[in-house]
């Protein structure tokens, strides 16, 4: 038995050997990043429910590269670059996530159970009783979906790469997945790979954010209430009627964004129309199930040879640079309405309108609490939240739907 | 289009459809009708107000009615009671 023949024994370390330099460190990087992540999400400083099976999968993924029959370097994991029909059956025999990425993930099935979980957890009682200052303050939230693309056109990708990219700003993972998939379809496994590693970074990069741009005298300011006008109740019917109305509003104006409008709508109809035992499946398994393998997918994506593009380095700095407008844009509008409502009104409260729900909400209530412990801003904060959900929403069927055409017209 | 132009007009048409949204959430808002509990501190909808004033209306007419049909008052001086107050 020659050394070659022994070497090919161990088939993860020979490929590693015998690749390309820089394939070879990038798969090593991977495979540390991929620990860095277990241990930031066992530490809780990223979301555990995502980073745990991402991290594995990707240092899994990069560790279990072997030489196919072809000659070619592979895995037994998943292809998601197949496209001819014959050799896709062949590899959904072969590839143990072969099914799981063709049926849910690449046709965005699984964005949307994560949105409909999402819509089963979402309280629009916020948004209700104050609609206008939300909506408000969502639309300055997105500032980094709409000025990230003339930055992303100057790093030279495409509008519909720069759009894609863009929708980051919007931190909603779902959104980016189905926006990617719709303009960017080359891009969308890095674009939808940065996204959700941003989105586990607003919860420890916005305090920042709110404490360079705020000062301490506003950033502890209590939102007094008119003791004449108690907080409204709203009624489970209303939230339904709201839902249904919305949704066929939403997919009037936009069908191609209509499986994620229907999808949020649902779970929203649901949870609010009393079907307990639908309501705690979309919630709990159907919501931890499709995060899980979304996590794990989007590890198991991070394959070297994959994310070697060149472009994906432009796609980290941008990602940052969508999220970093966003968070700015969203604290200009809660300083706007802080001026519209002379001075009753918590700046702070504008971050929350990227809709990463529930975390910049969350973000904002324990900033304010660190200087004033008695001031409670988590009901606006969440309206804003939940409207940022909605806006995305409309900003991404407005995306996919007009930016193919300004393309053409340009 | 330049692309300056086609993204305005996406921010607009974002805006302006938010503002939409708000205007529908906040008319749905006035046929939220809540139960109807003081102490709690639960505002009312301007319509379910209104009912209230109604209901309250006709049960005052309704007392009055039967105050002076139980004195045997005739139908016109009801009236002109009703009129005197």
């Amino acid at each position: 038995m020659n050394n070659d023949a022994i070497a090919q024994l161990f088939q993860g370390i020979y490929t590693l050997l015998m690749s390309d330099p820089i394939i070879a460190f990038t798969r090593v990087g991977l495979i540390i990043l991929g620990v860095l992540l277990i241990y930031l999400g066992k530490k809780g400083i990223l979301e555990p429910l995502l980073m745990i099976p991402m991290g594995l999968g990707m240092a899994t993924i990069n560790a279990s590269i072997m030489t196919m029959p072809g000659g070619e370097q592979g895995n037994l994991f998943v292809d998601p670059m197949l496209t001819d029909t014959d050799q896709l059956l062949e590899m959904l025999q072969i590839d143990f996530l072969q099914p799981i990425y063709t049926f849910t993930f690449s046709n965005g099935l699984i964005a949307c159970f994560v949105f409909m979980g999402i819509g089963c957890l979402l309280d629009i009682s916020y948004l209700l009783r104050s609609p206008f200052s939300s909506m408000f303050l969502a639309f300055f939230a997105e500032a980094g979906t709409f000025l990230t693309i003339p930055i992303a056109l100057l790093f030279g990708l495409t509008l519909k790469e720069s759009a894609s990219i863009a929708m980051v700003g919007g931190a909603d993972g779902p959104m980016v997945l189905f926006a990617s998939l719709s303009l960017a379809k080359d891009l969308f496994v890095p674009i939808t790979v940065v996204a959700y590693l941003y989105l586990g970074l607003t919860y420890g990069g916005y305090p920042y954010l709110i404490k360079l741009m705020i000062p301490k005298r506003l950033r502890g300011k209590a939102i007094v209430r008119d003791p004449n006008k108690p907080l409204k109740v709203i009624k489970p019917s209303t939230k339904l009627y709201f839902a249904v109305v919305l949704c066929i509003l939403l997919c009037l104006l936009f069908p191609v964004a209509s499986p994620l409008f229907f999808s949020l709508f649902m779970g929203i109809a649901i949870r609010e129309s009393g079907l307990t035992k639908i309501r705690e499946f979309i919630e709990g398994p159907l919501l931890y199930g499709s995060t899980f393998f979304l996590g794990l997918l989007l590890g198991i994506l991070c394959e070297a040879h994959l994310l070697l593009n060149p472009k994906v380095l432009m796609l980290l700095i941008l990602g940052i640079i969508a999220l970093f407008l966003s968070g700015v844009g969203g604290i200009v509008g809660g300083y706007l309405m802080y001026f519209i409502k002379r001075g009753n009104f918590n700046p702070a409260i504008g971050i929350a309108g990227v809709s990463c729900v529930p975390s910049t909400a969350k973000v904002v209530q324990k900033e304010v609490s660190k200087v004033n412990p008695s001031a409670i801003v988590l009901p606006e904060a969440l309206g804003a939240n939940i409207s940022g959900v909605i806006t995305t929403a409309i900003i991404t069927g407005l995306y996919i739907t007009l930016i193919p055409l300004i393309e053409s017209l340009w | 289009m330049e692309l300056t132009q086609g993204l305005l007009l996406i921010a607009a048409l974002a805006f302006a459809i938010s503002m939409l949204v708000s205007s529908l959430i906040f008319l749905l808002g006035l046929f939220n009708s809540t139960s109807n509990d003081s102490s709690s501190g639960v505002s009312l909808s301007i319509f379910k107000r209104i009912g209230n004033e109604i209901d309250q209306f006709n049960r005052i007419q309704k007392t009055y009615r039967l105050y002076w049909r139980n004195k045997n008052v005739p139908t016109n001086e009801l009236i002109i009671f009703y009129h005197e107050q």
